[in-house]
């Protein structure tokens, strides 16, 4: 019997040994990856990049981004500056509208807060607005770059009610990215301004704002080239599976990672180390940011016709690098006869669920009476971490 | 990763709630979301949200792609 569709979303069960009413270890399996290579494989490359958005839900702009920048880099393609500000703004776009999600239904949902579907809706319809003012009908999606035709008075007033659904809907009218303490996250929080600061007062009235904090060491700059020759070699496929640095290190990519040098982050992990208030603080922080980026994108937008011609392509081979909204995402892939050879794609959720990362180490001590607690906060801790993981979870007892 | 799989409203219910399936599978999830949403349409379901639709044509692609998707892995 075939197994259902479903199955092919990889499940990562995670296994937690409880003693003394506090959890001991997390054993975490790294789970299977979906068979992207035999969909891909023998088709041609600009077919192949126009294909992958249709596959993921959550962060589709982001795996556009890095597939565009694998077959560039195997075709020797230079790209121009008004497409990678476009691919940036439709990026980091992805990024506010996923962000915005987080905070609206999955977090209020997780923490027993009411969620604000309305606020959620309207966010993830404006986002969904921009590319259209830039590039009719996806024309941007092909190796090189596409046809752009940026319509600037549309964009600037998309841009500003972006900015105002931002503050207004997520920010409680305060741009938490001017915080410099943590005391002033807490303020702004008490004031219950809408589902994401009831989000962050509950994490700080229920004393969960120290929940996930681990050591792990959080993904700055990371070598590209190492990167490549890893998924290249035979054994990319285990290291895109259970992911560490050069050193033989884990890392923590995702909001926490690109903000960890903010004050109010700084002050969050003097006073809770890097648990659920810093990864949910850092969420917001990159709410501004990434409005503040598109803001800096759209100016570079200029009209840009390009030839209707595919791009020929020979033998080759390219990593293509974007950070999606829960983290760095890599794609890699090789070219014979302009033809996709092989494809390996690198999620986030592979470098924070590795068996001995962040998600591991930070239930690590962690206070659980029962199983109900136990499973609560590793739901929690894991949802923070990345919200793209069906987690199934189990308790043992020492 | 998340993958974007069509599921099929099957019955629409009071509140912005839905049934949908998959596989076979019925669940009941919020259509709060989405515009207007009408049995017979294809959603994309994250954490008993639909997040967005997609048209049939869409969706019959989509699920084609994933039917190879299972195929291959299963010969793998």
């Amino acid at each position: 019997m075939t197994a259902p569709a479903t199955a092919l979303e990889g499940v990562l069960r995670a296994r937690l040994c409880v003693e003394g009413g506090m959890i001991k270890s997390a054993q975490v399996a790294p789970r299977p990856t979906p068979p992207i290579k035999p969909l891909l494989k023998g088709r041609k490359l600009a077919d192949a990049v126009r294909l992958l958005p249709r596959l993921f839900s959550l962060c589709g702009m982001a795996q556009t981004v890095a597939a565009l920048g694998a077959a560039e880099m195997a075709l020797a393609l230079p790209v121009s500056a008004a497409q990678a500000a476009a691919r940036l703004s439709f990026t980091l776009a992805e990024t506010v509208q996923e962000h915005a999600t987080r905070l609206l239904l999955d977090a209020p949902l997780a923490l027993g807060e009411a969620p604000d579907a309305q606020a959620a809706k309207t966010i993830r319809r404006h986002v969904a607005g921009l590319a259209p003012l830039v590039s009719a009908n996806d024309a941007w999606v092909k190796p090189g770059g596409g046809q752009l035709d940026p319509d600037r008075k549309e964009l600037a007033e998309w841009l500003e009610t972006l900015r105002r659904l931002v503050l207004t809907h997520l920010m409680a009218g305060s741009d938490v990215a001017g915080f410099a303490k943590a005391s002033e996250l807490e303020r702004w929080a008490k004031k219950g301004g809408g589902a994401a600061a009831r989000c962050m007062a509950r994490i700080f009235q229920d004393q969960q704002a120290s929940l996930g904090a681990n050591a792990t060491f959080l993904m700055g700059r990371l070598d590209s080239e190492f990167v490549r020759s890893a998924l290249a070699c035979d054994g990319g496929l285990d290291f895109a599976r259970a992911p560490q640095n050069a050193g033989g290190f884990c890392l923590e990519t995702g909001p926490l990672s690109r903000q960890y040098e903010n004050p109010l982050i700084k002050d969050l992990h003097r006073q809770y180390g890097y648990g659920l208030a810093a990864r949910y603080a850092a969420r917001l922080i990159e709410l501004s940011h990434a409005v503040t980026g598109i803001a800096l994108s759209l100016p570079l937008l200029e009209a840009e016709r390009v030839s209707a011609d595919n791009p020929a392509g020979g033998d080759g081979e390219g990593l293509g690098v974007a950070e999606a909204a829960r983290g760095r995402l890599f794609h890699w892939l090789r070219l014979r006869d302009g033809l996709v050879d092989d494809y390996r794609l690198l999620a986030p959720t592979e470098w924070n669920f590795h068996p001995d990362g962040a998600f591991a180490q930070g239930l690590k001590a962690v206070a659980a009476k029962d199983d109900e607690v136990a499973i609560r906060a590793a739901k929690l801790h894991g949802l923070a971490l990345d919200p793209c993981v069906l987690l199934e979870i189990e308790v043992d007892y020492a | 990763m998340c993958l974007a799989m069509p599921a099929r409203v099957v019955e629409m219910k009071d509140d912005d709630q839905a049934v949908v399936e998959l596989d076979g599978v019925r669940k009941e999830i919020s259509v709060a979301l989405i515009e207007a949403p009408q049995v017979g349409d294809y959603v994309i379901v994250h954490v008993g949200y639909a997040l967005s639709r997609l048209d049939p044509d869409e969706a019959a692609k989509t699920l084609a792609l994933f039917a190879e998707m299972q195929a291959a892995g299963a010969a793998a």
